[in-house]
């Protein structure tokens, strides 16, 4: 099913290239476009610039998100989680354990830029909630990328709980 | 959860602490106390080894089952 959408998404792309190809002023766009691609490469390892990137005003910012509870106090959490990060191939960039947040990027490929991905944990009466949202930093689709690296870090945070 | 970690009592009649036990066995404080909350989801019988050999005791001293009633 993934593959199909992928294909479909590539088709897209061409046609949206072809329809381009005579656009006169297509100089401005690709300036455009490359000026925004370094201001998200040079902002992509702060983490004061999570909600530019989690905007869903930002289109070229794929999204995918994560949501799960857990039984465990934050002060265990928060080092498995980080421990999970790390073990998935993530280089955690930020973590803020009285706020609960973490920063972590995964490196560029051949098939995408690399991606942000931002965990936040929130405590309530014992338990708790794990947010993670894997953004393409500077990609409209990331051919399931993000998808991907959610699924690493649950198989390696799962694992993480046989001591 | 019917199988009950009794590892703190074993702590507390050996007068361990958890990070010296931590230190003995190279398991991390964050582990041990997952695993002493019962909130571990499998412990390899290596580590059950290092801490039953740590502790100088048998596994059935650290772990329980109690039936779900």
């Amino acid at each position: 099913m993934n593959n199909y959408k992928h294909i479909l998404v590539f088709g897209l792309l061409i046609l949206v290239g072809l329809a381009l190809a005579n656009f006169q002023h297509l100089h401005y766009v690709s300036i455009g476009i490359l000026i925004l691609f370094v201001f998200n490469l040079t902002v992509r390892k702060m983490f004061s610039f999570k909600s530019y990137f989690m905007s869903s005003f930002n289109i070229f910012a794929s999204k995918f998100h994560y949501e799960s509870e857990m039984d465990i106090t934050k002060d265990l959490l928060f080092p498995k989680v980080t421990e999970g990060l790390e073990n998935s191939k993530l280089t955690v960039q930020y973590a803020d354990e009285t706020e609960g947040e973490i920063l972590a990027t995964s490196t560029m490929t051949f098939k995408s830029w690399g991606e942000n991905v931002y965990v936040s944990i929130r405590e309530k009466n014992g338990s708790c909630k794990i947010n993670l949202c894997s953004v393409g930093f500077f990609q409209m689709y990331t051919w399931g990328k993000n998808q991907a690296n959610e699924e690493k870090f649950i198989a390696e945070f799962e694992k993480s709980f046989t001591i | 959860m019917s199988i009950i970690v009794n590892l703190d009592v074993v702590l507390a009649q050996r007068k361990m602490k958890l990070k010296d036990l931590s230190e003995k066995v190279g398991v991390s404080v964050v582990n041990l106390s997952i695993l002493k909350q019962s909130k571990a989801k499998a412990i390899r019988f290596s580590t059950l080894e290092a801490i039953c050999n740590a502790l100088d005791c048998q596994p059935g001293e650290i772990l329980e089952f109690k039936k779900e009633s």
